[in-house]
């Protein structure tokens, strides 16, 4: 049954490259607006061999770590503070919730002025993304712990430190998760438009300036890059961190 | 629960519409200037500021722009009913007739 | 984008009185932001170009309605996001159906649609310029693509997940098969698809400013472009604001209730988040 899966989920992709190889045959239009497959499989190669590929798609997830690295190293403990206090958290949620709404690729112009084309304005989209989205979801997880376990580890003494990792981390975590999850999705999409308006090489910019060119090929290559690199983000990475961390404290079935 | 989105489209829908009844009737106002609405003509159209790149362009949409000069935008070749476009624009403050030379 | 926090179990005086001090915490916050602006402007001691204050935007954000720009770009931004998440919506309600109801088919397309989706949005519209164009074609196609993926997995999901008892209790009792759908099918999947249309109306909402700051000549993401652009920040500005609002005010106004009515109905507990 399985094998049959697979084949049956492989089948709508060789339909499209069937389809794709057929439509020029067929049909008469400018090669700009849809090369060939032989175009686009020659220009993978071109670029996988002289390293602009590689150099690009590393330029991208760098950019992207170091965003998401200040974002959240930011926004968890800023999120946590905020949320322990139950009032301060009820005069900044809203206010948070209002930043969100308007958090990254919003940014971009504002930052072009501020650090010009290049890292500093992608990485400054990305982390602010990843901040707003992330810090929001923290407090959202904190403030849900219920106030029968704050309680209750109280009275047993948990001050401080103790409080920390055994009350609010563990109770807190899945939503905390959820929300780096999320706020990767939105952090990825920020790397990509930002690098498209505001940078100066990686996966985006080398996408959307292929537009000028009029060189196709490049674009489509770029979007499957783009495709692939997010499914193997999102599969190996985030699924990972939960059914290691969550499932092994028993907070969610799978 | 399906109360809040049908009062808050009841609400928008109430402001379009007073927003259009407010702009018709000033159209009206600001069109007794010129009288008779012929089919083509030309016209001197006066704002309260200087006109933006945004103005230009969508009174180029309604004619032909031939002249900006400090508060007003001279257009040639206006139909009837883009007139009354024009009219109906709050930021519009008045409209002559104008002898093209 | 909450979670319900269960309100306490008051009566109706003390709870709305539970409910104003919490608008007015919250309405505190947002002053106090507001607040750490305007001191930071002294601080950051560079011109309104490079860091406007509170009173430029206000100013700005005066001048741009009194001109009417503000209205008409607003105007054009909801059209074209209406216009998206309609077709969007209905496109991937309708394919979800269809494809939810043949075990195969689904199978088959899932490793596609998959795919098609981890090419987010943003990365269609390098493409889309090309063959249609800068404009408001453009855009809302990239806005229907955004609407279209999470409607449909979410129908999808609960269309399959229609209780089978129940399809074969109504067929047996006579009911063709458009019967079927209208009784059991759309019923259990409306869930789905409540949650797949708040996260492609999310999604939908940032993928417009982008594709308006791109490829338009209107709208509020062309404001915030166009305003750093021609050295008016505080433009730029008023248009994040705007943003802002007008993603509270179609969150609160029309998705959450819609949700809530929904989950009410058929009492399941489902969070948007969860389903990204």
């Amino acid at each position: 049954m399985n094998l049959q899966r697979r084949e049956l989920g492989a089948l709508p992709f060789l339909a499209i490259i069937a389809a794709w190889w057929l439509l020029p045959r067929l049909v008469q239009y400018p090669a700009y607006m849809l090369p060939s497959i032989g175009t686009v499989v020659d220009f993978a190669r071109e670029s996988l061999l002289d390293g602009s590929l590689l150099r690009n798609v590393l330029a991208s997830l760098a950019r992207l770590a170091v965003g998401a690295a200040i974002g959240l190293a930011l926004a968890i403990p800023l999120g946590i503070a905020i949320a322990l206090n139950r009032h301060v958290a009820d005069i900044f949620r809203p206010a948070l919730s209002f930043l969100q709404a308007i958090a990254g690729i919003a940014w971009v112009p504002l930052t072009i002025i501020w650090f010009g084309i290049g890292n500093g304005s992608v990485i400054f989209v990305i982390a602010n993304t990843i901040f707003f989205a992330s810090i929001y979801n923290t407090v959202i997880g904190v403030q849900s712990i219920p106030l029968a376990l704050h309680r209750a580890v109280r009275s047993h003494g948990g001050r401080g430190l103790a409080l920390l990792t055994n009350l609010i981390l563990p109770g807190a975590l899945v939503q905390i998760l959820l929300g780096i999850r999320t706020s990767m999705a939105y952090g990825w999409r920020a790397l990509v438009a930002s690098e498209m308006i505001a940078g100066s090489n990686g996966l985006g910019y080398m996408t959307m300036e292929a537009v000028q060119w009029q060189r196709t090929e490049v674009i489509i290559l770029g979007m499957i890059v783009i495709g692939v690199l997010w499914m193997l983000m999102d599969r190996a990475v985030f699924t990972v961190i939960e059914r290691r961390t969550v499932e092994r404290w028993g907070l969610m079935q799978r | 629960m399906l109360r809040v989105p049908a009062v808050a489209t009841a609400v928008i829908l109430a402001v379009i519409a007073l927003y259009w009844g407010h702009a018709s009737i000033d159209a009206a106002r600001k069109l007794d200037a010129i009288g008779a609405v012929p089919s083509r003509g030309d016209y001197r159209v006066q704002l309260d500021f200087a006109p933006e790149r945004f103005h230009q362009q969508r009174l180029q949409d309604r004619g032909r722009l031939v002249e900006v000069r400090d508060r007003t935008v001279f257009m040639r070749d206006v139909g009837a009913d883009d007139l009354r476009a024009i009219a109906r624009e709050y930021w519009v403050s008045a409209i002559d007739r104008w002898s093209a030379p | 984008m909450t979670p319900q926090i269960a309100l306490p179990a008051t009566a109706g005086a003390t709870r709305w009185a539970w409910r104003g001090s919490r608008a007015l915490k919250g309405v505190a916050g947002v002053l106090l932001l507001l607040l750490a602006w305007q001191v930071s402007v002294p601080l950051v001691g560079m011109s309104a170009y490079f860091y406007p204050a509170p009173a430029d935007v206000v100013t700005a954000a005066v001048d741009l309605v009194r001109k009417g720009i503000l209205p008409v770009y607003l105007a054009d931004s909801l059209g074209r996001y209406l216009t998206g998440l309609t077709i969007g919506a209905g496109l991937g309600i309708a394919l979800g159906v269809f494809i939810g109801l043949n075990r195969t088919v689904a199978l088959a397309l899932s490793p596609l649609l998959k795919f098609m989706f981890a090419i987010v949005e943003v990365a269609w519209i390098p493409i889309f310029v090309v063959w249609f164009g800068y404009g408001i074609r453009t855009i809302v196609l990239a806005l229907i693509y955004v609407v279209f993926f999470p409607v449909l997995y979410n129908t999808l999901l609960g269309v399959r997940t229609a209780p089978q008892a129940l399809v074969n209790a109504v067929r047996s009792l006579g009911a063709g098969p458009l019967q079927v759908i209208r009784l059991v099918i759309l019923p259990s999947a409306l869930p789905g698809m409540i949650t797949g249309l708040r996260v492609g109306a999310g999604f939908a909402f940032r993928g417009l400013v982008f594709a308006e700051m791109v490829a338009a000549k209107t709208g509020i993401g062309y404001l915030i472009f166009e305003g750093a652009q021609s050295q008016q920040t505080a433009r730029t500005i008023v248009g994040m604001i705007v943003m802002g609002l007008l993603w509270l005010a179609i969150d609160q106004f029309y998705l959450r209730p819609i949700e809530r009515a929904t989950i009410q109905r058929w009492g399941l507990t489902v969070d948007a988040e969860q389903r990204t």
